[in-house]
């Protein structure tokens, strides 16, 4: 799982989807879903941090 | 001043976790981007949707670059593979034994012509990796290029940041060039001594003063002639050209010092002719001249675009900024498609002249992924608190804190402090083009305010953006991806971040020197 995280793939492709999904949500007036999909991105920030 | 100080704390971060701390590009962008959040909310008063909205402008322009960085990745290993890399370094070599008269013509000539004729992070990609290959330090043959270019920026890729300037501040190019093409010219000749002096220190530059005088000074008048002639489009493209036949003409002629001979790489895989190694160099340029002056094919390519529309965003303390597209992505016009065409173009070539071993595909395919994921975490951070950092009014709390302390009595030093915020705009946004939208304005009413001539003034914030972008995180980024300096890019930061500083500051004396002449002489 760690291993998968951390995988540089999944990390550049969720720090491109997740903000965008986060917008479109944001302009459809979804507002919990693009909070919650923006904090996920704020998590692969962190992971990135992380990451050595 | 608190307001400055907070908007100074990023770019401190950045600076601090990048040279102090050794960490990699991605690691430091990431800590700063958290930094940037904080900061946004808590004193700027930025709204979530704000953050939401800047950071989906932020991925929009890495998808932008990223495209290129890919392309030119594929472009890059599918050429190196074929052995064609090394032929073209063995080419410059021969073309002189000066080892950094070589730098010179690679670094800084060969650099401005691809700014030229592309830009965006490709004349850092392809002239690295082949600056490596001549036995170059990685860290030099990062910088080089890095530095090499920049003073091409404005002109250069069709001068879409000079359009830029003309588009946010109304004033008609014709009153910008003659500043703005004097200052770079001068400014250019700055660079390719700065390029030297990474070889070597002061002795390297005075060794090879005329051939420097001779390649600097014709581009920098021929750029001039071009920009003040109503064709600044191609200044940056044609001042490539003239420096690459001066080059030519100065090494038929020049005789390299003893202690600065080249040494001899031997070669380790069959010969290649030079025309044939040039082969992906001169399709991207036929593609790239086509795609631009064909109108019919030009907008072929550029039918099919991806785009975003933002709306407009405000935070609590009534900083505005309007709604916009996204930086549409040409999907089949974009730069990085022209790389893509080219690399196709050039793969099926070297394969027909059989320069390729079996497995080819899947080897650059891998070498393409090891280089490219690095840069690709990296590219999203660091645009982003950047968008952020200017959605929440931060950058333009620090451009205001500089010009502040040159109000007043002090207002007629103002040109020394303009090329400044023009560089801090481009550090920030990565781009010589954001730069001169953000402060494009800022600029104008600050000279309008202190009563100095705007042309000046906006003439040495394009001259700041375009010498800022050497010090882009995305740039170095690219070119540390190309050579193995991955997650070690802040020895590269280092560098180019005391030269970027210096020359910046020399930027600003040259302005101030042309404000006091024209003064003296009843202009201004």
């Amino acid at each position: 799982m760690k291993q998968k995280l951390f995988n540089p793939v999944f990390l550049v492709l969720t720090s491109i989807i997740l903000p965008i999904a986060a917008f479109e949500a944001l302009v459809t007036d979804n507002i919990a879903a693009s909070d919650i999909l923006f904090a996920l991105f704020c998590a692969v920030m962190a992971l990135i941090v992380v990451r050595k | 001043m608190t307001d400055f100080l907070l908007a100074a704390l990023p770019i401190a971060s950045i600076l601090f976790l990048m040279i102090k701390a050794n960490w990699g590009a991605a690691r430091a962008g990431a800590a700063a981007w958290f930094v940037t959040v904080v900061l946004a909310v808590f004193f700027f008063g930025a709204p979530t949707d704000m953050l939401i909205i800047a950071q989906a402008k932020g991925v929009m322009l890495a998808l932008y670059i990223l495209y290129i960085v890919w392309a030119a990745l594929i472009l890059y290993f599918a050429a190196e593979e074929a052995g064609a890399i090394k032929t073209i370094g063995r080419a410059i070599r021969s073309l002189t034994d000066d080892r950094p008269l070589q730098l010179l013509i690679l670094g800084y000539v060969f650099a401005s012509f691809l700014q030229g004729v592309a830009g965006f992070g490709v004349p850092i990609a392809v002239v690295a990796p082949l600056l490596l290959g001549m036995g170059f330090s990685p860290v030099l043959a990062v910088a080089a290029p890095m530095i090499g270019h920049s003073w091409s920026v404005l002109f250069g890729n069709m001068a879409t940041s000079f359009e830029a300037l003309i588009g946010v501040t109304g004033i008609p190019g014709t009153e910008l060039t003659h500043y703005s093409a004097i200052l770079l010219g001068l400014s250019g000749f700055m660079c390719g001594a700065a390029v030297l002096w990474l070889d070597g220190g002061f002795r390297t530059i005075r060794r090879r003063m005329v051939p420097l005088i001779l390649i600097s000074g014709v581009m920098g008048v021929v750029q001039y002639f071009m920009a003040n002639y109503g064709v600044w489009t191609l200044g940056g493209l044609t001042a490539g050209i003239a420096g690459l036949v001066t080059s030519i003409i100065v090494t038929r002629f020049w005789k390299p010092h003893p202690d600065d001979v080249a040494e001899q790489v031997a070669d380790d895989h069959h010969q290649m002719p030079l025309i044939e190694a040039l082969t992906p160099y001169l399709v991207f340029i036929l593609l790239v001249t086509l795609a631009t002056f064909v109108p019919a094919i030009e907008m072929l390519l550029g039918k099919t675009r991806f785009t975003l529309e933002f709306p407009e965003t405000a935070t609590a303390s009534g900083w505005v900024i309007e709604a916009e597209s996204a930086k549409a992505i040409a999907i089949f016009g974009h730069p990085g498609a022209l790389l893509l065409y080219t690399a196709a173009i050039s793969f099926t070539f070297f394969k027909l002249r059989g320069h390729y071993d079996n497995g080819i595909g899947k080897r650059i395919w891998q070498r393409t992924l090891k280089s490219g994921l690095p840069t690709s975490i990296g590219m999203v951070p660091v645009i982003g608190l950047a968008i952020i950092m200017d959605h929440a009014g931060m950058t333009y709390a620090l451009a205001e804190g500089g010009a502040a302390v040159f109000s007043g009595t002090f207002a007629v030093a103002y040109p020394v402090i303009s090329p400044a915020i023009g560089a801090l705009g481009a550090f920030m946004t990565g781009s010589t083009n954001n730069s001169n939208v953000v402060f494009g304005m800022f600029q104008r009413h600050t000279a309008e305010l202190s009563g100095l001539s705007t042309a000046l003034v906006l003439a040495a914030q394009a001259t700041g953006a375009s010498l800022g972008s050497m010090l882009a995180p995305s740039k170095i980024l690219v070119g540390c991806s190309t050579v193995g300096l991955s997650g070690k890019e802040g020895p590269v930061l280092s560098v180019v971040l005391k030269t970027g500083v210096i020359l910046t500051a020399l930027c600003g004396f040259m302005a101030l020197g042309i404000l006091l002449i024209t003064t003296m002489n009843g202009g201004a």
